[in-house]
């Protein structure tokens, strides 16, 4: 599997499938792990990171791991940026120094982040809302490499952790949700106070630090200490489908209230979109979560979920240079990324 | 993480007692943890236990793991801190500790209650 490979599909988290995937973009778990004989990563020594990533890898190939690594410090920036696109490595992991790296499947539901902040982060990503299958297929991954490296766990505090916010259970299980009926009502702001009165937290499309764009949110547990993997999995998946609900319900609501202004909304963007000679990837971004939501009410019938899905992962500035074949300044990306909007709009109409 | 046991003194640590203390281990100082929020080695949540307390009030359902084990039970990291602790008791001649610490270090070959 090469790089240059994965421009060929959207990847697991926007595969647009999945239980209420109308709503849910994608579940998403991740585990922290420290191996027990080394330093976290902020005073490992160069020799340190480099053991670590052996390690790793030679437990990836001892468990007959069918995850691919990649060595993030020789890639290119472009190759970084496009693996952060991809949800498959952080912001952290791509600026940072020393011997780090990444390993993934084909299909991208599974990775490892090697020496970000933690010696791995392992993740799991399922289209939809899909918790449960998303743990059972960590939890799995996370036996495996167990049988080959000895992680940092203590019998009082658990898998230890650079960060003591992570320490115990090492989790975080996140959904992220594209909420565009509730981002235009007031209700938005009060449902996230109660969702962080329960300890979940809020976070833009790329996680932490990151602001919410587009309508799209990532809620999140934020314990991690005093609470098993299943009761947290269970305090998202008893809440997630209230909100669901309360996007349906706002949907429904603008539909019968303000369907002219909602459907001119709507086709407004699907125009730009469709006819625009140069544009940014945030204001692209902001026309298709238009657009993705008109597909949802019925209010576009001639593109589909999946196509939508395709734009959003293939507008991103590596994507676009990745499949253009080479790096581009940010005006020549924005005339480049609207030229490649005009042309797959034409391919989707048959034309 | 032992403190509880009563045995173990900031100054027992082998390091600077008062506030500004330094993981023998790692090199890792309080002000460098209060900078930046990062442990620079296991061992430090036993030496910066303090400082961590508040963090765990603030964002942590309790202060115990009840979640998942390693199947091969509390990792060697937990040897290598004991065999640490006994070498500073010894260099000390606390001989009551080092035998404290190998009793410890007996118990925890024993199987695991399930």
């Amino acid at each position: 599997m090469t790089i240059d490979e994965l421009t060929r599909s959207p990847g697991e988290w926007l595969k647009g499938s999945g239980p209420e995937s109308d709503i849910v973009i994608c579940s998403r778990i991740r585990l922290a792990r420290n191996l027990a004989d080394f330093p976290f990563i902020s005073k490992a020594s160069r020799s340190d990171k480099s053991d670590i990533v052996s390690q790793i890898r030679d437990a990836l190939h001892e468990s007959d791991s069918p995850l691919s690594y990649f060595d993030v410090e020789k890639l290119s920036d472009l190759d970084r940026q496009f693996l952060v696109e991809r949800h498959l490595i952080s912001r952290e992991l791509k600026e940072g120094e020393g011997p780090r790296g990444v390993a993934f499947n084909a299909d991208e539901s599974a990775s490892v982040m090697v020496n970000e902040e933690d010696h791995l982060r392992i993740q799991v990503m399922r289209s939809g809302l899909a918790l449960t299958e998303a743990w059972e297929q960590i939890d799995e991954l996370d036996n495996r490499f167990e049988e080959h490296l000895d992680y940092a766990f203590s019998q009082e505090l658990g898998y230890l952790s650079a960060c003591p916010t992570n320490v115990g259970t090492g989790i975080r299980v996140g959904v992220m949700l594209h909420l565009p009926a509730l981002g235009q009502t007031e209700q938005l702001d009060k449902f996230f106070r109660a969702l962080q009165k329960i300890y979940l937290s809020v976070r833009g499309l790329h996680g932490e630090g990151t602001q919410p764009y587009g309508d799209f949110y990532q809620i999140s547990n934020q314990q991690t200490l005093g609470k098993s993997e299943q009761e947290l999995i269970k305090n998202l998946t008893d809440v997630i489908p209230q909100l669901i609900e309360y996007e349906r319900k706002a949907r429904q609501t603008l539909l019968s209230e303000k369907r002219q202004v909602l459907h001119d909304q709507v086709s407004r963007a699907y125009g730009v979109l469709k006819t625009a000679h140069t544009i940014s990837s945030e204001e692209t971004m902001l026309l298709l979560s238009s657009v993705r939501m008109g597909i949802n009410l019925g209010l576009i019938d001639d593109l589909d979920i999946a196509q939508v899905n395709e734009l959003f992962i293939n507008t991103q500035p590596a994507h676009l240079q990745k499949i253009h074949g080479q790096t581009l300044a940010v005006d020549e990306r924005n005339v480049l990324r609207a030229t490649y909007l005009r042309k797959k709009f034409q391919e989707f109409r048959g034309e | 993480m032992n403190s509880k046991n009563g045995h173990e003194s900031e100054d027992e640590k082998g390091v600077d007692s008062g506030s500004n203390r330094k993981c023998p281990y790692c090199g890792l100082d309080t002000k460098g943890f209060r900078t930046t929020g990062r442990l620079g080695c296991p061992l430090d949540y036993d030496t910066f236990a303090a400082e961590i307390a508040p963090v765990f009030r603030s964002s942590q359902a309790a202060s115990l793991h009840v979640g998942k084990w390693p199947k091969r039970g509390p990792s060697r990291f937990e040897a290598l801190k004991l065999q640490f602790e006994l070498r500073l008791a010894i260099e000390r001649q606390d001989y009551e500790t080092a035998a404290m610490i190998r009793d410890r270090m007996r118990d925890r070959t024993k199987p695991r209650e399930s």
